[in-house]
């Protein structure tokens, strides 16, 4: 596991393929979506944006019938797996803390920084923080067991110390609203940023920006054999966020000891818009016929 | 109904990280052969299901269908209410992960339903069991717990840091494309592969009396440990809370060779099931406990033969 472990953080850490975004990739993309999705959902009810992620790509891809859940207003409701990968990024951040903390001694850091912050009203309601500090010590435990496992299988999984001082792990998340009555969200939860030494700061002969950064995703169980669309899923989202693609997205399920990476090209950008816009017909018209 | 004999505190600590035991190197090639069986097993088995179809084993569907096909199709059928037994071994694995992670017990039978309670959407059955019990058996039930988290606590070490103990560590392990899945969670896993020599130990926590079957459920356990990280786990053991006994066994060729052979032959009959095919009946020791007794031949016979046999002798 350690050879493998390094050889990943190597691939991730090495240099753009020959085909880079020059800048134009994002405005491209964002043409594309604002072509065909602004009006998919003006006719289903509820006002909130119907939020598209991962997770809803790959349960429809799964099951078609199943993407209609995605139109419903029902409220989040955190549970212990779902916390985990929240806890385990900033357990990742502190452990490289002096004295150095294992992942347990991580973890419990983190935690009892969760309810440091939420008693002195530091942190949104509806956050992990706050769901975990009120849980009773018993479900206190179970979280932070969870957490636990999972960011030592996480640490296992990648040599995150030879990614050096180029890895952020704060920024998790990046969003893109596709604007209409009522829009559509992409939504991508990825767990560190790398930035890739060879174009780090590059620009590109023609004085365009060019890609500079490689993302990292850890799921849960095994990969599907759709395990690169998900993939291509996040580097869109990060792509419209940001205006620039990633390189690389590396995927990894500790659990299953599986890794996936993605090079990055146009072509996987745009077969994942295309997998959003299939995905917004499917819940604008199985919601319509639900009503 | 608890023995206090067994092995405590650094005996146990000792126990579970084979003081004294070399490391076995890894063999990638044996590892290799290994996945190669169970593809090859899961890729000509899932040829003619259905496309989509995804068969799912875990330790219990492999000594279900080992053992007769047609227990194993009926227990999928029947949703039986879990037993006593059965909610008592869920609330003390979560006492044990309770233990493990936060160094005490107190109150364990709060703590346990909290436990599940937080995640109660999947332990549905089991909290309705709780909210079910009349004060007789619900009496029984907490007695049970208190009796078996103290002789625990007695005896169970504390881990070192060092150890990197991973408490519920599910390992998934995915054939023929994700036709077939092999995955178990892990009461406990001690140690992290490195790749080169065995150096993790899986433990199954046991609140009811050793049965033979744990042996191959520990086998189990080692196998997709051993596909999932690339190497094998160098002990597997069972944790008996009303003894104390550690049951170790080392993790060697034939380990995995038996389990390997187990697991195809698992696969053949679980594709076999979810074709569509009669399940084969196979009279075995679970016949009394199985949901489809009552229309079983040979099952009936096999238990009116052992009824008489017991009443002779």
């Amino acid at each position: 596991m350690t050879a493998m472990r390094d050889a990943l953080a190597s691939s991730l850490l090495g240099e753009a393929a020959a085909e880079a975004d020059d800048g134009s990739w994002s405005s491209e993309l964002r043409d594309m979506l604002l072509a065909e999705v602004p009006g998919l959902f003006d006719a289903l009810s509820g006002r909130g944006p119907v939020a598209m992620s991962a997770y809803a790509l790959r349960t429809w891809h799964r099951d078609p019938t199943s993407i209609a859940d995605l139109a419903d207003d029902r409220p989040f409701r955190w549970a212990p797996l779902l916390a985990r990968r929240s806890i385990a990024r900033l357990a990742l951040r502190a452990l490289g803390a002096a004295p150095p903390l294992g992942p347990a001694g991580a973890v419990a850091e983190v935690l009892a920084s969760a309810v440091r912050e939420t008693d002195s009203g530091d942190v949104r309601e509806g956050s992990w923080s706050a769901w975990y500090t009120a849980l009773p010590p018993g479900a206190q435990s179970v979280v932070q067991a969870v957490a636990t496992t999972w960011t030592t299988q996480v640490v296992e999984s990648l040599a995150w110390e030879k990614l050096g001082a180029g890895v952020d792990l704060t920024s998790a998340s990046d969003r893109w609203q596709c604007p209409a009555r009522r829009p559509l969200l992409l939504r991508s939860t990825i767990d560190a940023r790398v930035a890739v030494a060879g174009a780090l700061g590059g620009g590109g002969t023609d004085g365009a920006r060019r890609s500079d950064h490689a993302l990292v995703v850890v799921g849960g169980g095994a990969p599907d054999p759709t395990g690169k669309s998900e993939l291509a899923f996040h580097a869109l989202v990060t792509t419209l966020t940001r205006n620039r693609a990633p390189v690389r997205v590396l995927g990894l399920w500790p659990e299953a000891g599986a890794h996936v990476t993605l090079e990055v090209s146009r072509a996987d950008l745009h077969a994942a818009a295309i997998d959003v816009v299939a995905a917004a017909r499917a819940v604008a018209s199985s919601s319509a016929s639900n009503r | 109904m608890f023995d206090m004999g067994g092995p405590a505190g650094g005996d146990l600590l000792d126990q579970l990280r084979a003081g004294g035991l070399a490391r076995p190197r890894v063999d990638p090639d044996q590892i290799a052969a290994v996945r190669s069986r169970l593809e090859h097993a899961a890729r000509a088995h899932t040829a003619g299901l259905d496309p989509g179809t995804v068969v799912r084993v875990s330790k219990q569907d492999v000594t279900t269908i080992l053992a007769c096909e047609g227990h194993a199709a009926a227990e999928r059928r029947a949703k039986r209410p879990p037993t006593q037994a059965q909610v008592l071994g869920i609330l003390m694995d979560a006492v044990f992960r309770h233990l493990v992670t936060t160094g005490s017990a107190e109150d364990p039978l709060r703590v346990a339903r909290e436990a599940l309670e937080v995640d109660a959407e999947r332990n549905a059955d089991i909290v309705a069991y709780l909210d079910g019990l009349a004060p007789g058996p619900g009496s029984e039930l907490a007695r049970g717990v208190e009796a078996m988290t103290r002789a625990l606590t007695r005896r169970w070490p504390s881990l070192p840091a060092r150890f990197h103990p991973r408490t519920q560590e599910r390992s998934v392990v995915s054939l023929a494309g994700g036709a077939v899945v092999l995955s178990g969670v892990l009461d406990l896993a001690i140690g992290v592969p490195d790749g080169m020599s065995a150096r993790v130990c899986l433990v199954d926590v046991k609140a009811g009396k050793p049965r033979v079957e744990h042996r191959a459920d520990m086998h189990f356990y080692a196998l997709i440990e051993t596909l999932r990280s690339g190497a094998p786990p160098f002990q597997v053991a069972s944790y008996y809370l009303t003894d104390g006994r550690l049951d170790r066994e080392a993790v060697t060729a034939v380990v995995l060779e038996s389990a390997t052979r187990r697991c195809c032959d698992a696969i053949e009959r679980l594709c076999r099931l979810a074709d569509g095919k009669e399940p084969s009946l196979t009279p075995n020791p679970l016949c009394p406990w199985c949901a489809a007794r009552p229309g079983c031949a040979p099952g009936r016979q096999w238990i009116d033969r052992k009824e008489a046999h017991d009443g002779d002798a």
